[in-house]
């Protein structure tokens, strides 16, 4: 027999053509078809959050002003803010500097906003993408093994704890969180935010509170979720019967096939929550002072820093459109089905 | 698909539904109804008409003397709060605003959200397309995010907050209720019924809205928790109904301002919300179930 | 080109030397809220190394959880009794861990709908590969990877290199139901079962996957069975049919025999509801009438009793199965004899005609 050799050509032969392939592929089309609808969608958003920002009452020229600036000083400062000209012409502009990387300064701390953001954006990253996997890596082996002997102890005991941390708000797990170990253990800081500059440890340390009070709930929900779809794939589906014919040990076909595919919903449903869990975010920094994204976004809420605010909110809403984007192009380029181009 | 083996599927249930266990799944399985919906019906009777039957102390006034009593205190059966306001009371005050607001949302959600999506799915075409993008541009957003912003707008108090609240309802039942209205739309009966004459207005409220009502009541039983979830959230950052009033949000960030002091501040609200939540999701989950017919 | 001599011998009381499987007296019961479901009551057959025995019989008559039965593949609501010897091993009662070394490997099915058979998310090759290693946990992988090919071809898959790296999604229905052959045949199985493997296709693609298996059962020495509900597929390609109804044999004979001579009128209806084979064919109903018994109430007579157009009072005790003729047994008080003489359908085996 000389397959080995066949097989081998075969595969030289496929990665000559990949580039080809890559260009034409359905995979490409995906992407550029998902990008031009979410063009359009950023584009709306931006223009709802501007317009929200308008309605919002208050005269920013006068709170940059003080309280005690004349008529005249207001006017100089609206003219020196720009606030001076139409909504329109006001809303080009910020797209412009947008794109060119230019959103003004905050009317608050004097900054660059693009400096601001640079500042806090890796610290929201880090609780997101922690809490993500924190969350994937509860999840995932707990639903295996309940799915292993559904109706069993286990699978009992998980559904019932998951259901009840499901219910509680992510603000108060956050509080319950530092009752436990920061008040009475004493044994993680309860607020604050060390910088990787200063130790790994120390670093993981100040944020294991914040990404637990996000990691738990999103745990429960996967859990769950995965839980079901492998039992009624354990259940119900044939290749699951084809596998066990085979003589494949239980085990092996509850990860090796069913969760094999369980695990593209779990893609789409973790894609279709990142927006979810930046928002999030919000609370969770605000209670351990983590100086993320969110709280930079609250405290521009409350002192009326437009600039800051616009950008903020118009990064979360883009954030829940590009996760989805992303997610739909990893689907397509883990699922044999899709990567193929069918359906 | 399955033509001669619709069996198989049957073959491959787990057997401890058929077991000597079986009287003791079917209990559970009752228990696990009932006892949501009791819970809900309790919470309900208790912050709807607690107020008026219980002999409850103002949530609001008090006086800093009786300020940090402990529970078990004559008259303040959970204690006093800070401010010396009795926390039972402010439980179930607060409990009221926030059952006030998270059915208030739903009802909005269900009228306006349903309304938009039925009729949005029914008339199909151009004005489909550009109602589904606008919504689709306020889904975008992380619930808290836009209910921020929107309360900054109009203001903290109830009315606001129901309407903040319902910015990301409303947009959530309409994709609900729109999918729900396609599936219904191309069902014979739907087809005969306008072939016989009926206008689409016609067709629209006696067939389509009746068919698809459940399916939002349902889906609203489930948005309950998330309401809850939110208000409280919009209210733990002082953007929802404004203090001395009491909700659960508040409660919770006053008590987490002496978390270690007294912790027991925090945890009642979040008791509070946990079992209503809790409630309110099992009720749904149940109903689904029921309806997806397990 | 087989004679009557070396096909089967249809009598379990004189166990052929060759016989692979022993099956005697087989039931399978399942629990359940309610009155237990009698699926299999009672059903005895023995098979040959290189033989092929149809089951035929309506939808729900009990022939999937026969074979089922045979592999430990139901559900632990299942109660099976009876006995059941595959080369010796008595499958019934055998634990998990045992049974799952010999599924696969000494006994293999290959199932109805080879759409949803096989995983979509691996290749066709891992789906082989997996197999082979399944059993033979030394092989490596790349050995394993060419053995896949090899059985690729043995099933006559075109261009097997190719779709080794494929997904399932990517082949036809008839070259999925190939490739689930080739993963039931990675062990080189005693016994295949092909439970309903052609229903799910159109007709030509039907039989290219028949006459593969009729190939591979006479080049490989594999005995086969084949359930289906169509007595003509039987009619053309198997060495001896079983009737079932109502979880019994109710006739049994060489495929030749039973054509020459269909004497239960069951089989006879059967044999009326092939030419609709526009129609989903299991649709018996409609010759017969009447619905097809409650296996949790079975009555204590003949179970066909109440569809019967020949029934009457003497129908209400059970006829036993009884070899009224040579090789041919039939539980009936009435059946159809000569003077009513069955026209074979189109394909059937005639009398000195083989297949091949
Ligand atoms: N897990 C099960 N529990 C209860 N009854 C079952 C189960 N599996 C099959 N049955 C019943 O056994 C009977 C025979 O089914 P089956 O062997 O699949 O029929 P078929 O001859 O069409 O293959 C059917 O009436 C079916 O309802
Ligand atoms: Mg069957």
């Amino acid at each position: 027999m000389t397959t080995t050799v066949a097989t081998t050509s075969i595969r030289t032969e496929e990665r000559a053509s990949l580039l080809g392939r890559v260009l034409g592929s359905p995979l490409a089309r995906l992407i550029a078809r998902r990008i031009l609808i979410a063009t359009p969608l950023l584009l709306a958003i931006s223009i709802l959050v501007f317009a929200m920002l308008e309605a919002i009452p208050g005269d920013p020229a006068r709170n940059q002003a003080g309280m005690d600036a004349t008529e005249e000083q207001v006017e100089a400062v609206r003219k020196q803010m720009g606030l001076d000209r139409p909504a329109v012409e006001r809303y080009l502009t910020w797209l412009g500097g947008f794109v060119t990387g230019n959103l003004g300064r905050s009317s608050v701390s004097e900054q660059p906003v693009t400096s601001l953001l640079a500042e806090r954006m890796p610290v929201t990253i880090e609780l997101v993408a922690l809490a993500f996997l924190v969350s994937l890596a509860i999840a995932i082996p707990v639903a295996l093994l309940a799915a292993r002997k559904p109706g069993g102890v286990f699978d009992r005991v998980v559904m019932v704890i998951s259901m009840t941390l499901l219910a509680v708000p992510n603000y108060v797990m956050a509080l319950l969180l530092v009752l436990v170990f920061a008040v009475t253990l004493r044994s993680l800081p309860a607020i604050g935010y060390v910088s990787l500059d200063d130790g790994l440890l120390a670093n993981l340390r100040s944020v294991t509170l914040p990404v637990l009070a996000l990691a738990i709930p999103l745990a429960c929900f996967y859990a769950r979720f995965l839980r079901g779809d492998l039992v009624e794939q354990m259940n119900s589906a044939d290749y699951v019967e084809t596998a066990r014919a085979k003589g494949v040990t239980p085990w092996k076909v509850l990860w090796g096939h069913a969760f094999r595919n369980s695990s593209f919903g779990l893609l789409t449903l973790v894609g279709l929550n990142i927006g979810g869990l930046v928002g999030g975010t919000v609370i969770v920094e605000q209670i351990f002072s983590m100086p993320g994204l969110g709280v930079l976004m609250l405290q521009g809420v409350m002192s009326r820093d437009t600039a800051v605010v616009q950008i903020c909110v118009f990064i979360f809403a883009a954030v829940a459109v590009l996760a989805n984007l992303v997610v739909d192009v990893m689907y397509a380029v883990l699922d044999p089905r899709i990567r193929y181009g069918h359906r | 698909m399955a033509i001669a083996d619709a069996s198989i599927g049957a073959a491959l249930v787990p057997s401890d539904a058929v077991s000597r266990n079986e009287r003791w799944a079917r209990i559970r399985r009752r228990l696990v109804v009932w006892v949501p919906a009791g819970s809900v019906t309790f919470l309900l009777l208790l912050c709807f008409v607690g107020p008026f039957v219980l002999p409850l102390p103002s949530p609001i006034g008090g006086s800093v003397l009786d300020s940090g009593l402990p529970p078990g205190t004559a008259g303040h059966p959970l204690g006093t709060d800070v401010n010396g306001n009795d926390v039972l009371s402010r439980l179930i005050y607060g409990g009221r605003a926030s059952l006030t607001i998270a059915i208030a949302t739903n009802v909005i959600g269900l009228v306006v959200g349903g309304g938009i999506g039925a009729v949005s799915g029914f008339l199909g075409g151009k004005a489909d397309t550009v109602i589904m993008r606008a919504l689709d541009v306020l889904i975008a957003f992380p619930s808290l995010v836009l209910t921020i912003a929107i309360a900054q707008i109009l203001g903290p108090s109830v009315p606001n907050t129901i309407l903040a609240l319902s910015a990301f309802s409303v947009p959530a039942v309409a994709r609900i209720a729109r999918s729900a209205t396609l599936k219904i739309a191309n069902m014979p009966f739907i087809q005969a019924a306008e072939l016989s004459g009926s206008t689409t207005w016609r067709t629209l409220t006696r067939h389509v809205v009746p068919n698809i009502t459940p399916q939002m009541l349902n889906f609203a039983l489930l948005g309950m928790g998330i309401v809850i979830v939110t208000e409280g959230a919009l209210s733990f950052l002082g953007m929802g109904i404004p203090a001395p009033a009491p909700s659960w949000g508040n409660m919770i960030f006053e008590g987490q301002q002496s978390l270690s002091a007294t912790p027991l501040l925090v945890l009642w609200p979040s008791l509070a919300l946990l079992v209503t939540v809790l409630s309110f999701n099992m009720l749904g989950e149940n109903v689904r179930d029921e309806m997806s017919g397990r | 080109m087989k004679t009557l001599e070396d096909t089967a011998v249809p009598v379990t009381a004189e166990i052929h030397p060759d016989a692979v499987l022993l099956v005697e007296d087989l039931r399978v019961t399942f629990a359940r809220s309610g009155p237990p479901v009698h699926a299999v009551n009672g059903i005895s057959y023995q098979l040959r190394a290189g033989q092929m025995l149809a089951i035929i019989g309506e939808s729900g008559s009990g022939k999937s959880v026969s074979v089922r039965a045979l592999m430990g593949l139901l559900p632990p609501s299942a109660r099976i009794t009876g006995s059941a010897r595959l080369v010796g091993t008595e499958l019934v009662g055998l634990d998990e861990r045992s049974m799952r070394q010999i599924r696969g490997r000494d006994i293999a099915m290959v199932f109805q709908d080879p759409a949803r058979s096989l995983n979509p998310t691996m290749s066709v090759g891992a789906q082989i590969v997996e197999a082979i290693r399944t059993h033979r946990r030394e092989v490596r992988k790349a050995a394993a990877a060419d053995r896949a090919v090899e059985l690729l071809k043995l099933v006559r898959l075109p261009a097997a290199e190719r779709r080794f790296h494929e997904y399932p999604h990517q082949l036809s229905g008839g070259m999925r139901q190939r490739v689930m052959i080739a993963i039931a045949l990675a062990s080189n199985p005693k016994v295949l079962i092909a439970d309903e493997a052609t229903t799910a296709l159109d007709v030509t693609t039907q039989a290219q996957i028949m006459e593969l298996l009729v190939d591979l059962q006479q080049r490989l020495g594999t005995a086969v069975v084949i359930i289906s509900h169509d007595l003509g597929l039987a009619a053309s390609y198997a060495d001896e049919v079983l009737v079932m109804y109502a979880g019994r044999i109710v006739e049994q004979a060489e495929t030749a025999a039973l054509f020459r001579n269909v004497r239960m009128p069951y089989t006879k209806a059967l044999l009326g509801a092939i030419p609709q084979l526009s129609t989903p064919s299991h649709s018996l109903l409609a010759v017969i009438g009447g619905q097809p018994p409650d296996l949790s109430a079975l009555p204590p007579g003949c179970a066909f009793e109440p569809r019967c157009p020949r029934a009457d009072e003497q129908c209400t005790v059970r006829p036993e199965l009884t070899e009224h003729e040579p090789r041919h047994r039939y539980a009936c008080w009435h059946p159809h004899l000569d003077a009513d003489r069955a026209t074979p359908p189109e394909g059937a085996v005639t009398e000195g005609e083989g297949q091949s």
